[in-house]
């Protein structure tokens, strides 16, 4: 009996024993478990072909669809220069976009704060987590100036739309940041990160044909020079313009639709450009739908329609501009090869009242959009120019006048208006010439998002677009989306007027 | 040569053994009644020979006198007896005294069981026959009407879909679900069951019962035990054999609009669509497109046995259900195998293991078309091809193309060993596993009916997944008896580990469409790349959990009760800074009927009141929310070339702080029984508060996580309070034995807090339609989920009264008028306010049982009360579909209607809005059985002990209001349940089955 209660004494214990041991041995990292199929921050980036993805995915926010003013060109729709577009019934809420009634609350505000941000981001990490990495000096140096002149061009456009935003330069943000002056933005990121930017960035024709697109000393100059002339500092914005245009790594394109079509691709006059492919997918693919969301509705089937170029846009072209023709697809046109009907469920001709005399808008489209081919998914193929020679020109034309420089001013702005077709401008007067660059700005970047600040930063926006319903005092500043606001308990607070 | 002489020796022994044989016979039975006991064994000890008494108690045993030296009688339930073979005569009559001590019943406790009379928990039991009621593949299907506290839904008639069960009110946002444990192994869903192999379920309502299972504990737990051999009545050997056919049967229409109603109807919006509204063709889908019967089949062999040392008990089952819809079905064959083996007294190992393949048949999802599809509209063609069907697309067609069945396998089972040692200590081992593999194949072959229903290219996609998980579990308890003091201490520690992962690839243009070719690689490579991302998938997880636990029971005189349980749970689930939890419980009892002073009522045959606290947690969660990620192809184009190259940055964002879900737990509870426990009831108040619910807020815009992009906190609150009652009668008069029960839950439920007191983050809206509407909204103040739209206050009967009122831009005579809430004059966002619940404020049960002699009747009813059903399928309205027969009352000029709008095709009156909401309170006669034991004794022939047959009617009659197939609308997700978007109709089944035991 003894031995038998030994024996099992002895088993008991054993057994006891070796449950203990594993227990404690496996216990200690049992509860570790790392996330399968997904990488955690930690480990990235660690290696120079890490640095090379983060510095590709800064390039590839360019392809979310809300980067772009939210999705929607609700700048452009904003302007004198186009009405909501599309079917009456899509996005009916543009409308108010249109006749600025909208409020902090529009669904297509906060998309776009938050996915500039979400673009400041990804800088953030190139800018802050590759330093600590072992590789090539030059290429690091590159990456990070690259990332750089990026965050720079996603603050501009932060400023530009909401003023004072909240100062964001490490990856990891204070959930409470309140909003900083616009001005530190521009002294404290803006700039210094361009100059960076200028300093170790190659030009354009010093990257192989591989690496077009990404960011060139001309870009960052280019943007610097744009800066400038926001911050109205006409001497530094003459400066870093003339010293792109003497650069000699741009000329302008001889054929004004060659510096959007799909034959002008990363072309001479191109300075920033995000590439794309035709795939209905956004990053992922390469695709971006920033062209399917203007594209032409109905026949042929290229997109949405929104974006429609308003009368007054198309009325102002001086007869003889060819930019008129390249710039807006009229019904009946037909464009390489392929001829457009349009939307058989919308108007044509939209009238104001029921009397039909007075015409509010007829139905066109943007053509600087326009992607050869039938299909929707051509267009998400569309290579946005953010940046082009042209720009420089009439930056440096602007600042030069500013400054009391209007022989050269007329010089530059005269390279724009030959190769529209148009005669020499000759009026040296400076605020007639003043008014000629304007307009000239907006003949040449109709369409193309920037009628709008240029009205606001040059004090026209009341005058100009005061009958369309904008409010002197309130629309120079886009309202801070209400989220922000109720999320922040206050901490970020709203823009004047609204 | 020894040898051989030996064994002749034994032979000539046997011969001559076989000579002197005796005979007894005589009757058993039940020294309570003085009925006849079936199934007593008889054992003659020596010889080891045997038998057991037949279905009247009587028995026929041949022994040898010199061999045997006594003659046993057992039962389980009975204390045995023994007699010596020298004083038996040739007949043998006994009564069996049935054993009070294990009479009483015992409730399966979280790793242990407890005397009912010492529980201080809540606990209800389910057993025998009321497991088996319902013709389902489901053995949660059980509880429904039976547990009070349990909301079972039996959402679908879908062939092999589980109902959705909640315990207590719904407790969290996220998954309110409890959790099953089946033999000791913790499992998430018990598809895999075969209810004839279930021996008890007990549902664990309170924080005193589920505090054990720690993080797992907070919906509830029901504890499953399957059937097993038998210790401590001798060498047995039971053989069970039942098989059931039922046929299935649409238990109600949808009353829709006829042919030329529907005309009628659409000339009215569409002008001049039917020219002749008399001679329009007229096809009634509904008809065309059920089964009238469809079958469903249950067969089920058992053999239970025992060798003394070695028990055992096998099962094997096989259900095939059709569905009514054609192209549906389930089948599914369930191997269960649970041993144990007692090596010596102290040391005993066994296995529990069942084996589950099954197969299913997915359906076409063609109910939402049968409800939309033109009653003008006819199948086919005149050639016999299908024919274009307005409104909703052929659902023959559907059923015809739709080819999508589902495989799987799988395993569940647990590995023991229980040493006992130092007498009164039991050290328990166990290793569980629950393993499955299911594939999904589905293919879609091209096809061309019109432009709005059909395929171009053919297209296939395949899923698997892998499903694997073991726990190890170790305990140590401790039993005690000296004196007056009883007690029970139990301590563990446990560790388990999770693994899934899924695979999902999909492919066009297959070279072929015979089944043969329903493969990747017979598909065009050039859709692998650039389709739909979605289609190509795989998802790993792998999680991990360690606790540690402990339990004291403590009974002072068979008066006082005390329990008090913790468990520490780690789970790998938790940010590293909140990885362990503490789940502790207390609770207290006085069996009142214990005490002196109650020695002469003789009223009172029970009398007991209990209350527990404790908290609880709940860690059903997506294990990758605490972790921030790197998101991957965040790709650039670059190059005069345009190539895509590869780019990846910072994606979610995690919260490392994450920690459970806990829930606290109040409870009090009174048991009673009255007459002898002729009347017994059992009584709970609880307070159920979950705090830290998770939930996903969306992030300040500068962090830069991203649009919409969400991280998860702990950041909700819901309160669900209650009340429970289970009153039954049982009676005896003459030979009619009868039992009537009633039980009854009103819920409260609430949301206490949610992420943020204003703002986005300060109320959730869900409740999809699928057309953009949402219809369902969380806030503080409010059930979870509550409806959310506008209030109809009329219909505008004139145009002074359209421009006198506050309207939505567009609105038109003979439309609904909605409340302007904050009287601004508009109709907007605004004015929608909270329009209903999902959740029963009462659900309830009732059943009764009869048996007159060999026969008896059970009626099973289920209800619940005072919920909202949001009609969606009738208000999702791009287009124009078949109406709902109300329709045909619509307003017609001023005066004709104040409810039923003009008929339309989408506009306003399709907005959020209680038009919508009907009234889902029903009381439903579950289930009715009449039963027939065979006594005949024919049956000794054929060694059969018992033999019944029955006829069942299951879902027989509905009181509802509800204009659907079944007011049971429920979905998984607490915050949108209730939403009607078309569900596979519930049946009227049929049946008639027998049950046999050799």
């Amino acid at each position: 009996m003894t031995s038998k209660y030994t024996i099992m004494f002895k088993f008991i214990t054993t057994a006891i024993l070796i449950i203990s041991i594993t227990i404690s041995s496996c216990k200690k990292d049992f509860l570790d478990v790392s996330p399968q199929g997904s990488l955690t921050e930690a480990l990235f980036p660690q290696t120079e072909a890490d640095a090379f993805l983060a510095i590709n995915a800064v390039y590839g926010s360019l392809h979310n669809w809300s980067y772009w003013s939210g999705g929607f060109p609700i700048l452009d729709i904003m302007s004198d220069d186009a009405r909501k577009g599309s079917n009456p019934g899509d996005a009916g809420r543009l409308n108010l976009v249109d006749n600025f009634t909208f409020t902090p609350t529009l669904t297509d505000i906060f998309p776009w704060y938050s996915a500039l941000y979400q673009s400041v981001k990804s800088a953030n990490v190139v800018i802050e987590r590759i330093p600590p990495i072992e590789m090539d000096e030059t290429l690091k140096t590159r990456y990070i100036a690259e990332a750089k002149f990026l965050r720079a061009m996603f603050y501009f456009n932060l400023v530009r739309a909401w003023g004072d935003v909240p100062k964001v330069t490490t990856v990891v943000a204070d959930p409470d940041l309140p909003r900083s002056p616009k001005m530190e933005i521009y002294n404290e990121i803006i700039i210094p990160d361009l100059l960076e930017a200028i300093n170790n960035l190659p030009e354009k024709n010093d990257y192989n044909s591989d690496d077009l697109g990404r960011a060139t000393k001309g870009a960052a100059k280019t943007l610097l020079a744009k800066v400038y002339l926001y911050l109205k500092d006409y001497e530094n914005a003459s400066l870093y313009a003339l010293e792109v245009i003497n650069s000699a790594q741009y000329i302008l394109e001889s054929d004004f639709s060659n510096a959007f079509s799909l034959t002008g691709q990363f072309g001479i006059e191109s300075i920033f450009e995000v590439g794309a492919r035709p795939f209905e997918e956004g990053p992922l693919l390469g695709g971006n739908q920033f062209a399917n969301t203007q594209g032409v509705r109905g026949v042929p089937n290229k997109g949405w329609g929104f974006n429609r170029p308003s009368l007054s846009l198309i009325n102002s072209f001086a007869a003889d501009d060819i930019r008129k023709d390249a710039t807006i697809i009229f019904l009946g046109e037909t464009i390489d090869g392929v001829f457009i009907q349009g939307d058989v469920a919308t108007n044509d001709i939209t009238y104001t009242d029921d009397s039909e005399t007075d015409t509010l808008e007829i139905e066109c489209y943007n053509q600087k959009v326009w992607v050869p081919g039938e299909t929707t998914v051509s267009e998400w193929g569309y290579n946005i120019r953010v940046l082009r020679y042209a720009e420089v020109l009439l930056i440096a034309a602007e600042a030069l006048n500013e400054n009391g420089n209007s022989g050269d001013a007329l010089f530059y702005l005269n390279q724009i208006r030959t190769r529209a077709g148009l005669i020499d401008f000759t009026e040296a007067e400076q605020t007639l010439l003043r008014n000629e660059i304007i307009d000239q700005r907006r003949f040449e970047f109709a369409m193309e998002g920037e009628r709008f600040y240029d009205l606001v930063r040059t004090g026209k926006a009341p005058e100009i677009l005061g009958p369309l319903g904008f409010i002197e005092g309130k629309n120079e500043l886009f309202p801070i989306p209400q989220s922000e606001i109720d999320l922040s308990g206050g901490a970020i607070t709203q823009n004047p007027g609204w | 040569m020894g040898k051989i002489r030996f064994t002749f020796f034994l032979l000539l022994q046997t011969i001559f053994s076989f000579a002197q044989n005796t005979t007894v016979t005589g009757t058993v039975t039940d020294k309570s009644d003085g009925t006849g006991l079936p199934g007593v064994s008889i054992l003659a000890k020596g010889s080891n020979t045997g038998t057991i008494t037949d279905i009247d108690g009587n028995y026929e045993l041949i022994f040898n006198p010199q061999q045997d030296t006594a003659i046993t009688f057992s039962f389980v339930g009975y204390v045995s007896q023994s007699f010596s073979v020298n004083s038996l005569g040739s007949i043998l009559n006994i009564s069996l005294e049935p054993d009070n001590e294990l009479l009483e019943q015992v409730v399966v406790i979280g790793y242990g069981t407890q005397k009912k009379s010492d529980l201080t928990g809540s606990v209800s039991s389910v057993r025998g026959e009321d497991i088996n009621k319902i013709p389902s593949s489901s053995a949660a299907q059980a509880l429904q009407g039976k547990v009070s506290g349990v909301q079972v839904s039996s959402v679908s008639g879908e062939p092999g879909i589980a109902p959705v069960i909640r315990i207590r009110g719904i407790g969290t946002l996220n998954n309110s679900s409890p959790i099953y444990v089946v033999d000791g192994v913790i499992l998430d869903d018990i598809s895999f069951l075969n209810s004839a192999d279930i021996e008890s379920i007990e549902v664990l309502k309170d924080a005193s019962s589920t505090a054990i299972y720690g993080s797992r504990g907070a919906n509830g737990v029901i504890i499953i035990s399957t059937k097993k051999g038998k210790t401590g009545n001798g060498e047995y050997q039971t053989i069970n054999i039942s098989a059931e056919f039922s046929l299935q049967h649409l238990s109600k229409k949808i009353d829709l609009l006829s042919a030329r109603e529907f005309a009628e109807v659409v000339n009215i919006i569409n002008p001049g669509t039917f020219n002749n509204i008399d001679r329009v063709d007229s096809t009634d889908w509904q008809d065309l497109i059920f089964e009238n019967f469809a079958p469903l089949q249950n067969y089920h062999v058992s053999i239970a046995g025992s060798s003394g040392k070695y028990n055992y008990y096998f099962g094997t089952g096989f259900f095939l259900q059709d569905g009514i819809i054609p192209e549906s079905s389930y089948e599914r064959l369930t191997i269960k195998l649970n041993n144990s083996y007692a090596i010596t007294k102290n040391i005993k190992f066994g296995t529990d293991i069942t084996v589950a393949p099954d197969k299913k048949e997915n359906p076409a999802a063609v109910v939402a078309q049968v409800y939309r599809a033109w009653p003008t509209s006819v199948p086919y063609n005149d050639d016999g091809s299908f024919a274009e069907v307005f409104g909703s697309g052929n659902p023959l067609a559907a059923i015809e193309y739709t080819n999508s069945n589902t495989e799987s396998v799988r395993g569940v089972g647990t590995f023991y060993g229980d040493i006992t040692f130092l007498k009164d200590f039991v050290f328990r081992s166990s290793y569980g596993f629950d393993a499955s593999f299911s594939k999904t194949k589905t293919f879609t072959p091209t096809f061309f009916i019109s432009s709005s229903q059909s395929n171009a290219l053919n297209d296939l996609s395949q899923s698997v997944s892998n499903f694997d998980k073991w726990l190890w579990e170790n305990t140590i308890s401790y039993n005690k008896e000296i004196g007056k003091h009883r007690m029970n201490v139990l301590a563990g520690y446990t560790a388990q580990r999770t693994s899934i992962e899924y695979i999902t690839a999909g492919i066009q243009n297959l070279i072929g469409e015979d089944p043969s070719l329903w493969y990747l690689q017979t598909g065009d490579i050039q859709y692998l790349t650039a389709t739909n991302k979605s289609q190509y998938n795989n998802e790993p997880e792998i999680t991990a959990l360690l606790s540690y636990l402990g339990r004291v029971n403590y009974t002072f005189n068979n008066r006082y009760l005390f329990t008090a349980s913790v468990r520490r749970d780690g789970s790998s689930k938790f940010g590293a800074n909140n990885r362990w939890g503490v789940f502790p419980s207390v609770a207290v009892g006085w069996n009142i009927i214990n005490e002196s002073f109650m020695a002469s009522s003789d009223i009172f045959s029970n009398l007991k009141i209990r209350a527990s606290w404790g908290i609880i947690g709940n860690e059903k969660i997506f294990y990758l929310r605490q972790f921030s990620l790197v998101s991957n192809n965040q790709n650039a184009v670059f190059g005069s070339g345009e190539d895509l190259l590869q780019g990846s940055t910072y994606g979610s964002t995690g919260n490392p702080d994450l920690k459970w879900e806990s829930t606290t737990q109040t409870d009090i509870g009174l048991e009673l029984g009255l007459f002898n426990d002729r009347l017994t009831g059992e009584f709970d108040f609880y307070n159920k508060i979950t705090d830290g619910i998770l939930v996903d807020l969306i992030t300040p815009g500068h962090l830069g996580n991203g649009p919409f992009a969400t991280q998860t906190f702990n950041a909700a609150k819901v309160l669900n309070r209650g009340f429970e009652f289970n009153v039954a009668w049982n009676h005896q008069i003459g030979k009619i034995k009868y039992r009537i029960g009633a039980l009854g839950s009103p819920i409260h439920n609430e949301v206490l807090a949610l992420g943020a007191a204003e703002g986005i983050g300060s109320f959730i809206s869900s409740g999809s339609l699928g057309n953009g509407q949402l219809v369902t909204r969380t806030v503080v103040g409010q059930p979870i989920g509550s409806f959310y739209g506008y209030e109809v206050e009329g219909v505008f009967q004139n145009e002074a009264e359209l421009t006198s009122s506050a309207i939505i831009p567009g609105q038109q005579v003979g439309d609904l008028k909605f409340a302007d809430l904050n009287s601004d004059g508009i109709i907007d966002d605004l004015d929608r306010t909270f329009i209903g619940s999902y959740i029963p404020d009462f659900v309830y049960g009732f059943n009764a049982n009869v048996s007159y002699a060999d026969f008896s009747i059970s009626l099973d009813f289920s209800g619940q009360y005072g919920n909202e059903i949001y009609n969606g399928k009738n208000a999702v309205r791009p287009d124009l579909y078949n109406f709902e027969s109300n329709v045909i009352d619509h307003w017609d000029g001023e005066g004709s209607s104040n409810t039923e709008p003009r008929p339309t095709a989408g506009g306003t009156n399709y907005e959020p809005s209680d038009y919508f909401i009907q009234d889902g309170s029903f009381l439903r006669l579950r289930s009715a059985t009449v039963g027939y034991s065979l006594s005949n004794k024919l049956l000794t022939n054929w060694r059969i002990t018992k033999a019944n047959i029955y006829l069942r009617g299951t879902n027989l009659i509905t009181f509802s209001d509800y204009t659907g197939y079944t007011p049971e609308i429920a979905a998984e997700t607490a915050l949108a349940s209730g939403i009607d978007l078309g569900v596979y109709p519930l049946t009227s089944i049929y049946s008639i089955g027998i049950d046999l035991t050799f």
